[in-house]
């Protein structure tokens, strides 16, 4: 999921967005279920609230449709759907600022065994499971701590592993821009994370 | 690697944790068909008046009484500013008087500002008041020398009164200015 493939603009893509324009809503199940999984972590990973990120991503999904006679082709249609998803999101959490609830998703399997994290933890507590339920308590409160902005860059760029490229054209600004609000963001994470990253 | 990614290696993998968070099971199974409801509902939504949209709306209700309140209250205002029943008696029988003795047309009065009052017109509501409204306009004989003033403020009122005139206090105060002087210095009538 981390990987960016986000250059999925195949022949088969632009038919099938070609066929959602006229209407097809089965060529647009398609593309749902084709993005539902990243456009959703990348709502999750802004709101650090499932509840939230589902009504944002059926609403982007919704929305999309909506506009989809507007999309010309100059651009993907997931760099097109996230710019829909980005703005909708921060939108949504300047309105909510006050009342910053987190409603965590549950760890997958994998995690204790990520060797990154195994060596992060491993010599604070013997009782891994509950060491990575805090930590990723740490880590979220840590995000949420971040603008929207700034926050989205890290979520897109060091979680979900898109380009700087990429993540100016959806945020609609330069490389040079998304870099320098990278930068200030892990700085801004590191000291919020000291005691983990001693 | 450069130097800025060794700089926050303890960080990336820290948010590698962030990959592993993952929504209930079945929520990706289920994500599709509440995207189709959505868009169904948005297509009949849309499909609809403006005016059952706008009832839609949460808050509608509360926005439509304040806005029913609001228009009473202005349609109260404008009318108590048009009917000329709904402003005091005393200041209108003044203009009157003022009139005729002036030889002013009563309908020459200020227009109305609204709430029943004139333009220019703090008129005192109290017969007695300190302030009372008096015409600008000098007497009609001040620079008419064939015409006789009256010989001195009387309280028989000197010319046609209206159906319903009655002299009263604060009439008395609206002759006060007319100084028996003024019966010396007019030239005697032959």
């Amino acid at each position: 999921m981390a990987a960016s493939d986000s250059g999925t603009d195949s022949g088969e893509e632009r038919a099938l967005v070609a066929r959602a324009q006229e209407g097809d809503l089965e060529a647009y199940d398609t593309l749902v279920r084709r993005y539902q999984e990243r456009l959703y972590a990348t709502l999750y990973h802004m709101t650090s609230n499932h509840e939230d990120a589902a009504d944002l991503t059926q609403e982007t999904f919704v929305k999309a449709f909506r506009a989809l006679r507007t999309f010309k082709g100059d651009a993907g249609f997931f760099t097109w759907l996230y710019r829909i998803a980005v703005n909708k999101t921060i939108n949504f959490l300047k309105q909510r600022r006050h009342r910053g609830q987190v409603s965590l998703n549950d760890l997958d399997f994998n995690a204790e065994n990520d060797p990154d994290l195994v060596a992060l933890i491993s010599d604070r507590t013997p009782r891994r499971e509950v060491s990575l339920r805090e930590l990723q308590e740490r880590l979220n409160m840590a995000l949420q701590r971040l603008s929207e902005e700034h926050r989205m860059v890290v979520t897109l760029h060091d979680i979900q592993g898109l380009k700087h490229e990429e993540i100016a054209a959806m945020m609609h600004c330069n490389v040079g821009t998304v870099r320098s609000r990278l930068f200030y963001a892990r700085q801004q994470l590191q000291a919020y994370l000291s005691d983990w990253l001693k | 690697m450069g130097p800025e990614q060794d700089k926050f290696e303890a960080l990336r993998r820290l948010l590698a944790l962030k990959r592993h968070e993952v929504p209930p099971p079945g929520f990706f199974h289920d994500l599709p068909e509440r995207v189709r409801a959505g868009i169904r509902a948005d297509v009949a939504e849309r499909a609809r008046p403006w005016w059952q949209r706008l009832a839609a709306r949460p808050g509608w209700r509360p926005a439509l009484a304040g806005a029913c309140a609001l228009g009473g209250v202005v349609g109260v205002a404008w009318k108590a500013g048009l009917d000329p029943g709904a402003r005091p008696a005393l200041p209108a029988r003044l203009a009157e008087a003022t009139a005729m003795v002036s030889g002013t047309p009563a309908a020459t009065a200020p227009p109305a500002l609204g709430f029943g009052l004139r333009l220019g017109e703090g008129t005192p509501e109290r017969a007695d008041s300190v302030n009372p409204h008096l015409s600008s306009a000098p007497p009609p004989w001040l620079f008419r020398p064939g015409l006789r003033a009256p010989a001195r403020a009387t309280h028989e009122v000197p010319y046609s009164a209206p159906p319903g005139f009655r002299w009263g206090p604060g009439v008395v105060e609206r002759f006060h200015y007319l100084p028996v002087e003024f019966e010396t210095n007019a030239p005697a009538m032959p």
